[in-house]
């Protein structure tokens, strides 16, 4: 399973994304302030791997995954994808190049009862895309829906039925079915499993590893369940109101938790172990809206590590080693906790 | 922490009778709902587990009813043992159960509370509904009193909100303080962190504990989160298919599952810390259709110890250690393979 | 009924569809339309429904009914009673009522449905694609449908009969330039909702015409309701054409309409001694659209998710 993208080829690479809404108010619909969404994000995605993207809601990661598909417009920042011709800025793509990019990157949404259209049989949903993007006959169009439905481990006669005859889970890998038809690259799975049943769970997270193997995915699994994502990530990015706090490789994660945050969320979890031992660590107060983030670091007001550089100062993601390997924190204080975790084992 | 049961199930059968149709929801269940513990009724959508917290209500919507069994409200006081399942759904003994006996919380705090009056003013009518001789003053002060144990900051500014100016966490306690106003013998909660994030989560769950504690409150929380499970429960019933099929103390339960719908449960959950490589086992088929269900026991066609006894009927009750209840005609093979 | 007896009955039919499921007799119906059996269970309904046909068939088939022409003038036998020759009796000049009673209800269920359509199929097909672009055009075609919807719909009437004259299909026109708003809105408030749908993101996702998706892949969704409107309005404008008739206003009076017919009835004399030019054309109007009314409610009752059955 360790494919840890040893090559290290960058697919999509973000730099000072901002992606604000306007609250507008008043009569004339001036603009009085900013929902800060997504605020200054640095990431790196590599060819192959399974990035997760963890965080409470309004946090942002939701966000983040759209703005990446061009369903929101960016404030600011560049998300420059590897194209087979070269390296290229998604949001500055013409009307041609865009299909190209629709091409590599795909999306599979969260709620089964909302991700397939009512009225339309699986075939019917699924030929506009295929028809859009050069399947031109029927027939080819009905081998590939029948192909793709039976990779999902459904059979090809689906292809007729609606929505409604299909269960949760049924209806989970359809919506991945759509997301594989035209060949993508790059799949976000924006809170893929959280709406299943535990046990369908299952069944889908393999189902998505499987996939990945057999078609060279790349994936960007956007959820709030830890221990999900702890399964099939292979780099975990915590994201805290609209920015990244701590970047690790899963395993990493898990054994040196270094942001305050990270620390807490990690603690909060009920583990699904009776032997396992509480110890929670209880953080004050309801994450802030983020219309009006706290100034200096965003956590500032609910972190017991707190001190007055936390309140000025925003803390820049920094690049750490922890036993060899990459560790990504945004905090102050990063080197002290970074010490006193690895001294703690 | 007194062991006395509160309120005991016996038998229970709800049908519903919706599409002309008959679903046995709930098929024969039992519990004890003790004071000052937990029990937590585990399961996946459709097993029935929020039907039992509305028969124990009487909350049950129109085309369905109680077709057998006891729900009996031990009261402990002048009254004696209420027969709940005897009572009209909007009797005047039924009304006044809820509330000042048994309260209820709910999963969604969004539109749970009513957005048109403030907190208190909700809180305090639940008080003055159930207990004419108090004054608006001092419905008022216990209003407060509740906000401020229930761990809301600022209670006497929040007070005088409206929901909508609350949090998805705040929302959550001041439901639960809503519920604790007349305080209750019982607390039933239907899934009520599922819609909260993680850290406000584990506040919920320190409030809960703080209720057991000091109010000796006996708490039924309904969810199907595992995790949630063993760090709350006292004891553990699992439900599948409208039937209690494994129950106990939740040592017991987690510690030695014996049915291997628990088992299977158990083995298809991704655990917090065992990394990527752990061995997730789906649970093989789909939960049938509830119009369409399997003759014999209802886990049989997706069981890995199917037999043909199991095709005839539903199994018995088997009685294992202390508490610890299954129902499988196979149990002994599935203890061996435990060990 | 006193809720015990009606306790009892829910009780008793719970006792027979849990036998009827127990014994297997269940098992093999297929659960059929949700929707036409909560139809065919709503009386009021199907009343309406009945009324309604009988009325339409009427229409249609009126020269199957009647031998008299709607516009054969007989000034041998004018303001005659009912009899076994002429159902309704005749008018001023001798015309046969129930002929003008059968031919006026084809124009006017004609105006009726046709003035529905009209607002229905310009009211979409504007909302839909105003609701899914959103933005300033959105904002300028609410506004714009507010204008239309706050005209006072007579004095446009009587502008545009004084420059384009009285006619049927003037009517019409006149009725969709005030009612296309209403339609406008609810569409609108349709596709506002079904827009946020994860299958909408995703069809976008896949960079299709917005064109295509807003009416291939929305529109289907959106229709119930809007279904729902058309039938309550061709109720709705039966009686204002019936209004504007009755006033002089709509369809010249040559042409036969259930209004012209009772705008003979304006005077006193009229009302009082020739009850039957008013009275059964009344009657049948009012009984028309009452039908109209019960099959739309009932109609809407059973696309309500919200209703148990």
């Amino acid at each position: 399973m360790a494919n840890k993208a040893k090559e290290k080829e960058p697919l999509l690479t973000i730099k000072g994304l901002k992606t604000f809404f306007p609250v507008k108010s008043g009569f004339l619909g001036k603009v009085q302030s900013y929902v800060q969404a997504v605020n200054d994000i640095n990431l790196t995605i590599y060819k192959g791997e399974t990035l997760g993207l963890v965080g409470e809601s309004g946090c942002g990661k939701t966000t983040l995954g759209k703005t990446i598909l061009q369903l929101y417009k960016p404030t600011e920042g560049e998300m420059i994808y590897e194209f087979a011709d070269g390296p290229r800025n998604l949001e500055k793509l013409d009307a041609r190049e865009m299909d190209e990019a629709r091409k590599k990157i795909q999306i599979v949404f969260q709620d089964p009862q909302s991700s397939l259209n009512p009225s339309f049989t699986i075939y019917q949903s699924l030929s506009d895309p295929l028809k859009k993007f050069g399947v031109k006959t029927k027939e080819e169009r009905r081998k590939l829906i029948g192909d793709l439905l039976e990779a999902v481990n459904m059979r090809r006669e689906y292809m007729d039925r609606y929505p409604h005859e299909f269960s949760g889970g049924q209806r989970q890998r359809i919506g991945i079915a759509r997301a594989l038809c035209i060949n993508p690259e790059l799949v976000i799975c924006d809170e893929a499993v959280s709406a299943l049943d535990v046990s369908i769970q299952a069944q889908v997270l393999n189902l998505l590893k499987k996939l990945k193997e057999e078609r060279n995915l790349t994936y960007i699994f956007i959820t709030h369940d830890l221990s999900v994502v702890e399964y099939i990530s292979d780099r975990i990015a915590v994201m805290y109101l609209g920015r990244i706090v701590e970047l690790s490789d899963a395993d990493e994660l898990y054994h040196h938790t270094i942001h305050p945050y990270t620390q807490a969320l990690l603690s909060a979890i009920p583990v699904a172990d009776i032997h396992h031992e509480k110890n929670r660590i209880l953080l004050e107060g309801d994450v802030p809206s983020p219309m009006n983030p706290p100034s200096g670091c965003h956590f500032h007001g609910r972190c017991k590590q707190c001190q007055e550089i936390c309140k000025t100062e925003k803390p820049e993601l920094k690049r750490y080693e922890i036993n060899g390997r990459e560790h990504f924190v945004a905090c102050h204080f990063a080197e002290e906790n970074i010490k006193r975790v690895c001294q703690g084992e | 922490m007194s062991d006395n049961v509160v309120i005991s199930v016996k038998n229970l059968k709800t049908y519903f009778y919706t599409n002309e149709r008959c679903n046995r929801a709930i098929n024969g269940v039992s519990m004890d709902i003790k004071s000052g513990k937990t029990l937590c009724i585990v399961g996946e959508s459709g097993c029935g587990k929020s039907v039992t917290a509305t028969s124990i209500m009487q909350l049950l919507p129109k085309l369905s009813r109680i077709e057998e069994g006891e729900i009996i409200y031990h009261s402990g006081d002048e009254r004696g043992d209420i027969r709940i399942h005897e009572l009209e759904r909007s009797s005047k003994e039924m009304r006044a159960l809820r509330g000042r006996d048994i309260a209820m919380i709910f999963q969604d705090p969004m539109t749970a509370l009513n957005p048109v009056y403030t907190i208190g003013w909700q809180i305090s009518e639940m008080i003055r509904s159930h207990d004419k001789s108090v004054s608006k003053a001092e419905a008022r002060e216990r209003a407060l009193k509740l906000l401020t144990d229930m761990g809301i900051p600022n209670p006497q500014k929040r007070i005088d909100q409206y929901p909508h100016e609350f949090s998805g966490g705040m929302r959550q306690r001041a439901m639960i303080a809503m519920a604790m106003s007349c305080n209750p013998k019982v607390l039933i909660a239907d899934e009520p962190t599922t819609a909260l994030d993680v850290t406000i989560q584990a506040q919920i769950f320190e409030l809960m504990d703080h209720l057991k504690k000091n109010y000796n409150t006996a708490i039924m929380m309904i969810t199907h989160d595992m995790g949630v499970v063993c760090e709350l429960a006292d004891d553990v019933a699992v439900m599948y298919m409208g039937n209690i099929i494994e129950s106990g103390s939740a040592e017991e339960v987690l510690d030695h599952p014996t049915h291997p719908y628990t088992k299977a449960l158990l083995k298809s959950i991704p655990i917090l810390g065992k990394g990527a490589d752990q061995d997730i086992n789906p649970i093989k088929g789909s939960t049938p259709d509830p119009y369409k269900r399997p003759p014999g026991c209802q886990f049989e066609p997706r069981c890995d110890y199917a037999c043909e006894e199991c095709k005839k009927a539903m199994p018995d009750e088997h009685m294992l250690e202390g508490t610890h209840m299954v129902r499988c005609t196979r149990y002994q093979e599935v203890m061996k393979d435990g060990k | 009924m006193s809720s015990s007896t009606k306790h009892a009955r829910l009780n008793r039919k719970f006792d027979q569809i849990r036998r009827m499921e127990e014994s297997g007799e269940l098992q093999n119906k297929k659960s059929g339309n949700r929707a036409l059996r909560k139809l065919l269970h709503n009386r009021l309904a199907i009343i309406g429904g009945v009324i309604f046909f009988i009325i339409l068939f009427s229409c249609i088939l009126a020269p199957v009914l009647t031998s008299y022409s709607p516009k054969a003038v007989d000034m041998k036998s004018i303001l005659k009673p009912p009899s076994s020759e002429h159902l309704f009796g005749t008018d001023k000049i001798g015309r046969d009522v129930f002929s003008r009673v059968l031919y006026g209800g084809r124009m006017s269920i004609a105006i009726g449905f046709g003035s529905a359509m009209g607002c229905a199929i310009i009211g979409v097909l504007i909302g839909c694609y105003s609701a899914y672009r959103g933005g300033w055009f959105d904002s300028l075609m609410v506004r714009v449908s507010e204008v239309f919807m706050s005209v006072p719909q007579l004095i446009l009437v009587l502008m545009l009969v004084a420059i384009l004259g009285q006619s049927a299909k003037n009517i019409v026109i006149i009725f969709i330039i005030c009612g296309w708003g209403s339609c406008f809105r609810m569409a609108r408030s349709q596709v506002l909702s079904i827009r946020e749908e994860e299958y909408v993101q995703s069809l976008k996702v896949f960079g299709l015409n917005p064109f295509v998706i807003c009416y291939k892949h929305i529109l289907p969704n959106a229709l119930s309701p809007i279904i729902v409107n058309v039938t309550l309005s061709t109720a709705m404008f039966i009686l204002e054409e019936a209004a504007l008739s009755f006033l002089g206003l709509g369809v010249p009076l040559e042409v036969p309409t259930w209004g012209n017919i009772l705008n003979a009835a304006q005077d006193m004399f009229t009302l009082q001694n020739n009850w039957w030019m008013w009275l059964p054309t009344g009657i049948v109007v009012s009984l028309f659209v009452m039908s109209i009314n019960f099959m739309g409610d009932g109609i809407r009752d059973t696309t309500d998710p919200t209703q148990q059955g």
